[in-house]
């Protein structure tokens, strides 16, 4: 099926425009209610086109957003305009889908009140929004062409290292995200600090939070006979390994964090990746297609060696 | 960096992992502050044992190209330069030519001294 999703900047203008729509048109008191508490009482009242003008703003921030995320993530560095990407379609219109629905709802509720005070929000109105976020959200992700599959990046494939047969290789590696690690490291004393001082359980989180930094912050890669293997973080665990009888090829090519939705050990369409800075990383191809993307300095060495040990098997 | 060995040529495996790391600061590939693998990785990596790499880092150390410290591996030295390490290595080859030609120890140092004046 030939379905091209519509680029996600102008998913939050067409959730916003039923709510102008009813600013513009509708019977409505005059300050109407535009804010609503947890039991759906309104506490915050304003004007009709101060509130047409916020709505707008609003939709039109969050498009450059989108737009720019869209742009970033599609096709390889250097090469824009390719197909959009799936997961970041999904969610650019699956959040306004949510929106849409709570906004229009908010609004709607004040037709025909004399009274903005009297105005209220049925509670169901916001689990209704989630439903149709995620329903969007899917449909999209369903409808987006798989050309757009994350994972699949392509790679120069340097030529294999000449290896004698009774030689012994070990490559090794690590990369790491300086700043990642200094941010975890922060976050642990802020919270430790946090924790003894104020509140226990915002301190234990933000401890948690600088503990998963320091964790994504490094990764080992290793080339041997036996194959690559991947360790991440300073324990090196969690752990990748891929057996030197699983390996089609090796290749090397540029990543951008955006591609595979950020940093860490990500899981996308087509395979692995372990992401901890942009550059170079090296992409290994197994025999079942699948692929495992490594940012790691001289991905040429590793790749030329990996596939030196392929041809030798 | 890249470790190549092969247990059927004449030298240690020990000096070959050494000799190895030596190349890998010779060429930049391993540069000062570069941590090496975990003596105990690297050994699982080569199958070869524990003791095997660590008597090859305890040659590097000794001299002056890498520090080990407990706890914290192997490190390339901060005074560890390129150009020395090359010359490190050039000497050792040096010396397995002259042991595999029987020549005594004196007979190189004076060939060297030689070569250093004529030349």
């Amino acid at each position: 099926m030939s379905f091209r999703t519509p680029p996600t900047a102008i998913a939050p203008l067409v959730a916003i425009a039923p709510t102008i729509a009813i600013l513009l048109t509708a019977d409505l008191p005059d300050p109407l209610a535009v804010h609503f508490d947890l039991t759906g009482t309104a506490d915050r009242f304003a004007g009709r086109g101060a509130t047409a003008l916020l709505g707008l703003a609003v939709a039109a921030l969050l498009a450059v957003v989108f737009g720019l995320v869209e742009r970033n993530a599609a096709g390889p560095p250097g090469r824009r305009g390719g197909p959009p990407d799936r997961t970041i379609a999904a969610l650019g219109w699956g959040t306004a889908g949510l929106l849409g629905v709570v906004l229009t709802a908010a609004t709607a509720v004040n037709i025909g009140a004399t009274d903005a005070r009297t105005v209220a929000l049925p509670l169901w109105v916001l689990p209704c929004g989630l439903a149709v976020g995620v329903l969007v959200g899917a449909l999209v992700a369903r409808l987006s062409p798989p050309g757009s599959a994350r994972g699949t990046v392509p790679a120069d494939a340097p030529a294999p290292t000449r290896l004698r047969p009774t030689e012994r290789v070990s490559w090794s590696r690590v990369s790491s995200a300086p700043w990642l690690r200094l941010g975890g490291v922060g976050l642990a004393v802020v919270g430790a600090a946090v924790a003894v001082a104020a509140r226990p359980d915002t301190g234990i989180a933000l401890i948690a939070v600088g503990l998963a930094l320091l964790l994504v912050a490094s990764a080992r890669t290793t080339v041997d006979d036996r194959g690559l293997t991947v360790g991440i973080g300073p324990l090196g665990w969690p752990r990748i390994a891929v057996p030197i009888e699983d390996v089609a090829s090796a290749g090397v090519t540029e990543v951008r964090p955006a591609r595979f939705g950020g940093w860490g050990l990500r899981y996308v369409p087509g395979g692995r990746a372990v992401i901890v800075r942009a550059g170079p990383a090296l992409v290994v191809t197994r025999r079942d297609g699948r692929q495992l993307t490594i940012t790691v300095d001289d991905p040429q060495t590793a790749a030329a060696l990996l596939n030196g040990l392929v041809e030798r098997v | 960096m890249l470790i190549r060995v092969d247990p059927t040529r004449g030298a240690p495996l020990a000096d070959q992992i050494a000799a190895a790391v030596r190349r890998g600061i010779a060429d930049g590939s391993a540069a000062p502050g570069t941590r090496l693998p975990p003596a105990r990785e690297l050994a699982a990596s080569l199958r070869v044992s524990i003791h095997t790499v660590l008597a090859g880092y305890q040659q590097l150390r000794d001299e002056g190209l890498i520090e080990l410290r407990r706890g914290r591996g192997a490190t390339v030295s901060a005074r560890a330069d390129p150009g020395h390490a090359a010359m490190v290595e050039l000497a050792r080859q040096l010396v397995e030519a002259a042991r595999r030609l029987d020549l005594t120890e004196d007979d190189l140092l004076a060939l060297v001294r030689q070569t250093a004046r004529t030349s």
